[in-house]
């Protein structure tokens, strides 16, 4: 079984949002802010001269350990075989224990289909298609690189392996499946 | 950067977490009442308003759901590692139970076969009691197991919100008993002003208890992760200050009032009302204060601690 999961190179990202508008016409998401499978947040570090700015394009960090899926009722958030976590919108009940539960801030409440949505890594529409997911598909950088983690010969596979991109909050043991390549600071 | 706050849980959830922790309590002191004083007058209102609490309590919490109509997955999904799961459990024991060891009390349901069986009742008033401990402790492990929230992630919160459920169960008996002393005439009300006292140093007790356990948390708090110590901040000095306040004073003077009332023995000894100048009959009007003001601060509690549930900001 494949270990999906995505790495995102920071040292690439300019911020397009390219990611987000592809995300959210495939998705149908709510095109509306906070209720987003991904976005990209800026930050500036230093000040004049010395200033460096950094996109961090964020989504569902497809935890191994999720505390999304501990912490739901009924089931409907999941981890299907290859590790991508998924809400089953048909018996999400929206009691958003979710929603606080996730470090990562990655989920939100979708009120047309009244349920808690996130990232799926396009998993049903694209994924099982043999395609990458809509972000990575249309990102101009090659910021996002989606794989199998445990595939040598993917290239996310290789970076996941070389130790180069790292995991949000580690210390949470939540094992995050998105993992970072920082950009490195000129201040 | 302005700190990231859970916005998930609302007011219809601080109602719960509120209700559900003092019809916990308000259970386990009725039943106090039934099997220690034998006091019926007590047990069977306290019972049946435990029930209710809880029952309001779990409508608000059905009301929060994005879905209502399918509230019942939240126990037929029989997830068990989630602590709605397990909370609903308990809240359906309590429920059971309560109203069983309630019909068993009530005058209305003397049709039921274990009606005033005092041995049945001893047992369903505990098991009752049993799961009211248990509702009271899990609307405080509910939040505390959230890693991802630091202000909420400490035994410290169970604690918190034990004794506030406590001071605000003991608070609605206090209530029900002056209600019930009043309609009865005065050779029996001598019991009921007794009563007064003795849950009068119990709320004294326990809300002291409830504001150490709240000085230690904040003092772990603001030594903890970045989170937790800007939760703090955020409501002794922020946007929430004045709820905090509000909660902190209400209980600090229901805790005092309470303290009063036992020392003095308000209500309960007749030569008091020359030195106040206070009728014997509205002298009561002290330890109703009291008890509402510690009502309000448990509710006003749950309301603050929600709205600091500080997240982590993700850098690069």
């Amino acid at each position: 079984m494949a270990r999906y999961g995505m790495i995102i190179d920071l040292r690439s990202c300019i911020g397009c949002g390219a990611c987000i508008a592809a995300c959210d016409m495939e998705n149908e998401t709510p095109w509306e802010e906070g209720k987003r499978r991904t976005h990209v947040p800026k930050f500036t570090f230093g000040s004049y001269p010395n200033v460096t700015v950094v996109y961090m394009p964020r989504l569902c960090m497809h935890c191994e350990n999720p505390p999304c899926v501990t912490v739901c009722p009924t089931g409907a958030s999941h981890v299907t075989a290859d590790g991508v976590v998924l809400v089953d919108h048909e018996i999400c009940i929206g009691c958003k224990y979710c929603v606080v539960a996730c470090p990562y801030d990655a989920r939100y409440v979708d009120e047309r289909i009244r349920s808690v949505d996130k990232c799926t890594f396009c998993y049903t529409n694209r994924v099982l298609k043999g395609e990458v997911p809509a972000c990575d598909a249309t990102c101009p950088g090659r910021v996002r690189i989606f794989g199998d983690l445990d595939d040598p010969n993917s290239e996310a596979g290789r970076i996941a392996a070389s130790g180069l991109a790292k995991p949000l909050r580690p210390e949470l043991g939540t094992n995050p499946k998105v993992l970072y390549i920082p950009k490195v600071k000129s201040v | 950067m302005e700190p990231l706050v859970q916005q998930a849980w609302g007011w219809l959830i601080a109602l719960y977490l509120f209700l559900g922790g003092m019809g916990g309590a308000t259970m386990i002191v009725a039943h106090y009442f039934y099997s220690v004083k034998k006091e019926k007058a007590l047990a069977a209102p306290g019972s049946l308003a435990a029930l209710i609490m809880v029952i309001v309590g779990t409508i608000f919490l059905i009301l929060d759901l994005e879905k209502p109509e399918l509230f019942y997955l939240a126990l037929a999904g029989f997830q068990t590692s989630s602590w709605i799961f397990r909370g609903t459990l308990i809240l359906s024991g309590f429920m059971l139970f309560a109203a069983l060891y309630a019909a068993g009390l009530l005058p209305w349901f003397k049709w039921v076969p274990w009606h005033d069986d005092e041995k049945i009742l001893s047992w369903l008033g505990l098991i009752a009691s049993g799961f009211g401990l248990g509702v009271m402790t899990y609307t405080g492990v509910l939040l505390g197991v959230i890693k991802a929230i630091p202000f909420w992630n400490t035994p410290a919160l169970p604690a918190l919100f034990v004794a506030s459920a406590l001071s605000t169960g003991i608070s609605a008996i206090q209530w029900i008993n002056i209600a019930q002393g009043k309609k009865r005439p005065e050779s029996e009300r001598q019991r009921f002003r007794g009563y007064c006292t003795l849950l009068s140093k119990w709320d004294a007790i326990i809300v002291s208890t409830e504001l150490f356990i709240l000085v230690v948390y904040y003092y772990l708090m603001s030594s903890g992760p970045v989170e937790a110590a800007t939760a703090v901040r955020i409501t002794l000095f922020g946007d929430i200050r004045r709820a905090f306040m509000a909660y902190l004073n209400l209980a600090l003077l229901g805790g005092v009032l309470m303290l009063f009332v036992y020392e003095t023995k308000t209500w309960a000894r007749p030569g008091l009302e020359d030195g106040w100048k206070v009728s014997l009959e509205k002298s009561c009007f002290l330890p109703l204060l009291a008890a509402l003001l510690i009502m309000i601060a448990g509710l006003i509690l749950r309301v603050v601690i929600l709205q600091a549930g500080v997240m982590a900001q993700l850098t690069p």
